[in-house]
C-alpha cells in the first residue's frame, strides 16, 4: 500500500534521450538511470511511496534508452518489486507507455 | 450508385408483376379491391423504408471506412518520412546528434499515427476479430528496434542495415494487410 508520490520529469534529465551507455552519447539510458531513476525509485521506495515519471515533452524514446533505463532499474530490483512502485505517463506518445510496461517484465531475460 | 440499383430493381420488379401473369396465362381481374391497394401501398410503404435504411447504413460504412483509409495512408506517409530518416544508418557510419534526434522524432510520428489508426477503430466500433491490429503494432516495435536499439548510435554493421531494411518492409507489408482488412470488412 502507498502513501504518496514522488514525481520525475524526462524533462528534468534531458529534451532528446540517447543511446544505451554513457560511452555511446549524452542523454543516455545509463545516465538517466543511475543519475535520476535509481535516487528517486529509492526515495519512493524509502517512503512508501509511488515513483511517477512523466515522460512528456522529450523528442522521441530510442528503445536502448528506455531498456536501459526502465529494464536497468527492474534488473537492480526485480521486475515486480519496479512494477509495484513505477507508474509512466507520455501522452506525447502513448505506445511509449506500452513499451516501458514490457522493458519491466522482460528484464530479467538474457539480451 | 444504391439509388440507381434500387431504381433498376424497382423497373424489373414492375415488368416482372405485369410480364409474369401474362406469361403464365393468369387473368387479371379489372376492378379494384381497397384491401389489395392498401396492401400494395403497405408492402410499398415498407419496401422504401428498409431501402432507406439499408442506404444510410450503406453510406454510414463507406464514411468509416474512408476514415479508416484515410489513417492508414498517414501511417505510410510516417513509414516513407522513417525510410528516409534512416538513410544515415549505413555501415560503419555513426549518427551525429541531429541525426539521432531526426531519427527518434520521425519515429515517434510512426508509433502516433499507428495509435491515431488504433484509436480511429475504437471509434468506428470495429472488432478487433475484424482487424487484427497486434501484429502491426508487433512490426512496428521491431522496425523501432531495429532502427534506435543497439548499436544506435552506431556504427552500423551491414546486418544491422539489412535489418533495418526487412523490419521496414515487414511493416509495410502489415499496413497493405490492414488496408485489404478495412476494404473487405
Amino acid at each position: 500500500m502507498t502513501t504518496g508520490v514522488v514525481g520525475l520529469k524526462i524533462l528534468e534529465f534531458t529534451r532528446t534521450p540517447g543511446p544505451r551507455k554513457k560511452n555511446e552519447g549524452h542523454g543516455s539510458g545509463e545516465e538517466f538511470l543511475e543519475a535520476y531513476l535509481l535516487p528517486r525509485f529509492l526515495e519512493a521506495q524509502r517512503s512508501g511511496s509511488t515513483l511517477h515519471v512523466d515522460l512528456n515533452g522529450a523528442a522521441g524514446f530510442p528503445t536502448s534508452f528506455l531498456e536501459e533505463a526502465f529494464g536497468g532499474l527492474a534488473r537492480e530490483f526485480g521486475s515486480n518489486v519496479v512494477e509495484t512502485v513505477l507508474t509512466v505517463t507520455c501522452e506525447d506518445e502513448p505506445y511509449v507507455e506500452d513499451e516501458v510496461r514490457r522493458y519491466v517484465q522482460e528484464a530479467a531475460k538474457p539480451r | 450508385v444504391n439509388w440507381l440499383v434500387a431504381t433498376i430493381t424497382f423497373f424489373i420488379g414492375v415488368l416482372l408483376g405485369w410480364l409474369l401473369p401474362a406469361l403464365q396465362k393468369i387473368s387479371v381481374a379489372s376492378t379494384v379491391d381497397a384491401g389489395n391497394v392498401l396492401n400494395v401501398i403497405a408492402t410499398l410503404a415498407v419496401a422504401a423504408a428498409i431501402n432507406v435504411v439499408l442506404t444510410k447504413q450503406v453510406s454510414t460504412r463507406q464514411a468509416l471506412t474512408d476514415v479508416l483509409r484515410e489513417h492508414l495512408g498517414e501511417v505510410l506517409t510516417s513509414l516513407r518520412a522513417v525510410q528516409h530518416a534512416a538513410r544515415p544508418c549505413y555501415a560503419g557510419h555513426r549518427l551525429t546528434p541531429d541525426e539521432q534526434a531526426e531519427l527518434s522524432l520521425i519515429e515517434r510520428e510512426l508509433s502516433n499515427s499507428l495509435h491515431s489508426f488504433e484509436q480511429a477503430l475504437v471509434w468506428c466500433k470495429v472488432e478487433p476479430i475484424d482487424i487484427d491490429l497486434d501484429k502491426a503494432k508487433r512490426a512496428r516495435e521491431a522496425l523501432k528496434k531495429a532502427l534506435t536499439d543497439t548499436p544506435f548510435p552506431g556504427p552500423y554493421s551491414p546486418s544491422d542495415r539489412a535489418q533495418i531494411s526487412t523490419t521496414i518492409k515487414a511493416f509495410r507489408d502489415e499496413i497493405t494487410r490492414l488496408s485489404v482488412e478495412v476494404r473487405s470488412r
